[in-house]
């Protein structure tokens, strides 16, 4: 709105537009802290992310060279970079899928109307993973997950099944990381499943208990449609979140044994602060910021999708 | 025709066996809580027998002295209250006018600034380290806590929830204290925050057991003891010394974990309806 000089007969309508500036001024002073540090710590770091994907040169040098997509070109020669991505993939999509379906059954189970106690003290218990620190339940698997000495193998080798050589096998390492982090993450997922079945009507539950429907198609008849759009946001969420993994790879492999368990943000992180190269640093960065950016597209899309037909 | 009998015998069995299960789930969950603690106390020579134990034969705080006496948790402790604390307070300042105004003040240009807020929701940890790395290193503020405080106080999540939550106050309510002339001020903290209580725990519970538990962050933001939190001084404890033994290992895993597990001990039912909340909207 411009400042226009209001006419000298109506100086009512002066203090109304007053009034209104002042309305607005106050609106921008009580959001002005808060949007002045997300655009320090938020916005401006994407757009440094992208310039200096442009650019070589390291975390020490003074001037860096624009070489356009030259870093770009270099992720895509580099083999390793694409078993980076790969391997990122691979640990997602497999804690995705373990995560999502072991709590939807978990979910299911467990809002069950007979032993309601027992079973809000397993959710209680499943749950507990989620709020532990990733430095305590790398270190607590690091030794369950040992070859020789931990719990696991024991176990297997007491029953008769063949060991395991988890993180020491490039064959296995990113397996046992899925594994430990279908531990740790299932418990969150299966509550807020077990959150959405309760929003289910009753009613349409009795509808079928009346037809004597069986179980199982109950269950893909009516369970999972009705609770379709929380599964949906919980794949989308665990897959950014997959996505991003780090903790476990540098708290138990450091990427190995021989790169098999090397993932993006390790790789960015190593590029950056022990390799130096940041612009090639920028560039891996710019490709997980593409991926977050594409999965929360679909999100909002979907999200405004359900919004808009409810 | 199925025999009534038969039919009660058969569900009494499913629902041992489910009960069975259940508490089998729980066991799998929480044997590796109960392994540290166990291990924590064993003595050395307990925690490197095969086939492995769970319980020890004899107790000891062997494990517990000499992970005192390798790591000064008392220090890292202090950090990570310091930080999480720190965050706690700046952040209740800045989200709570912030999602006030983005609720029930009209300005131009409303949309496109929450759209700010956002983005920040959106935006990964992973995506911003390098450059905000950057930022302190060029300010000269690398050797405080500020890296580890002011990139979480704008809570773009925290605006978000508190958002949802002030739209949901009724109009006249606000619209009579403004006719009795109350202040902004005065109507944030007598209407709104009253209002908002649960949106304000929640916002809280999770940011303290985010900042208490985070690695990711602490671990790159700093490079001396001086700021590190405690997450970070467990995490070295291994690094330090390959051979270090687990008991030591595991009594301070203990100190990192025993507030976030007697938190939950008293309280799950809360923070779990925190964590659920969060996950809704």
């Amino acid at each position: 709105m411009t400042r226009q000089p209001a006419p000298a007969a109506a100086p009512g309508k002066w203090s109304t537009r007053l009034h209104t500036l002042l309305g607005w001024l106050k609106g921008y002073v009580l959001i002005a802290p808060a949007i002045v540090l997300l655009c320090i710590f938020t916005i401006y770091p994407i757009f440094w992310q992208i310039h200096s994907s442009l650019y070589d040169g390291s975390l020490l040098s003074k001037t860096r060279n624009f070489v356009g997509l030259q870093n770009f070109r270099n992720l895509l020669s580099n083999p390793d970079f694409g078993q980076t991505v790969g391997n990122t993939v691979f640990y997602s999509v497999g804690v995705v899928i373990i995560t999502i379906i072991l709590s939807t059954l978990a979910a299911v189970w467990l809002n069950g109307k007979v032993q309601r106690r027992l079973n809000s003290l397993t959710l209680a218990a499943i749950f507990t993973p989620h709020i532990i620190s990733l430095v305590s339940v790398t270190t607590i698997f690091l030794w369950l997950l040992d070859p020789q000495i931990g719990a696991i193998n024991y176990l297997l080798k007491s029953v008769g099944l063949p060991t395991c050589p988890f993180l020491a096998s490039s064959k296995t390492a990113m397996f046992a990381l899925v594994l430990m982090m279908v531990w740790k993450g299932t418990g969150y997922y299966t509550l807020l499943t077990v959150a959405a079945l309760q929003g289910v009507p009753k009613d349409i539950y009795e509808a079928a208990s009346i037809d004597d429907t069986p179980g199982w198609r109950v269950f893909f008849q009516i369970t999972l449609p009705m609770i379709s759009p929380t599964l949906f946001f919980s794949t989308i969420v665990c897959t950014i979140n997959s996505f991003q993994v780090f903790e476990p790879v540098n708290l138990m492999t450091l990427g190995g044994p021989a790169n098999s368990t090397n993932t993006l943000v390790f790789q960015i992180y190593s590029d950056a602060f022990k390799y130096l190269k940041l612009g090639q640093a920028s560039a891996e960065g710019v490709v997980l910021l593409a991926f977050v950016l594409i999965l929360t597209i679909i999100y909002f899309a979907f999200l405004g999708k359900k919004v808009h037909y409810q | 025709m199925e025999n009534p009998n038969t039919a009660r015998m058969l569900r009494c069995v499913r629902s041992v066996i489910s009960a069975a299960f259940k508490l089998l789930v729980i066991f799998i969950v929480a044997y590796p809580f109960l392994w540290m603690v166990f291990t924590a106390f064993k003595p050395y020579r307990e925690t490197i027998t095969y086939p492995p134990t769970l319980l020890p034969t004899t107790w000891s705080l062997e494990g517990l002295t000499s992970c005192l006496a390798e790591l000064d948790v008392h220090h890292f402790m202090k950090n990570s209250l310091v930080v999480s604390i720190s965050v706690l307070i700046l952040q209740y300042i800045v989200i709570i006018p912030a999602a006030y105004a983005f609720a029930r003040v009209r300005f131009p240009g409303r949309s496109l600034l929450f759209g700010i807020v956002l983005l920040g929701f959106m935006i990964p940890q992973q995506v911003t380290f390098v450059p905000v790395y950057l930022i302190f290193s060029k300010a000269k503020a690398l050797q405080s806590y500020w890296p580890q405080i002011l990139p979480f106080v704008a809570n773009a999540f925290g605006i978000f929830l508190l958002r949802q939550y002030f739209m949901q106050i009724p109009e006249e309510i606000i619209e009579s204290a403004r006719m009795d002339s109350a202040s902004e001020p005065k109507i944030i903290f007598s209407i709104m925050i009253p209002m908002a209580r649960t949106a304000l725990f929640t916002i809280g519970l999770l940011s303290f057991i985010s900042l208490w538990n985070s690695y990711f962050w602490p671990l790159i933001m700093t490079t001396k003891n001086t700021f590190r939190p405690l997450s970070v001084g467990v995490a070295m404890l291994k690094s330090v010394d390959a051979s270090i033994p687990w008991h030591t290992l595991m009594a301070g895993n203990l100190f990192l974990t025993c507030p976030i597990l007697i938190a939950y001990l008293f309280a799950n039912k809360q923070i779990r309806k925190a964590f659920v909340y969060s996950g809704i909207k």
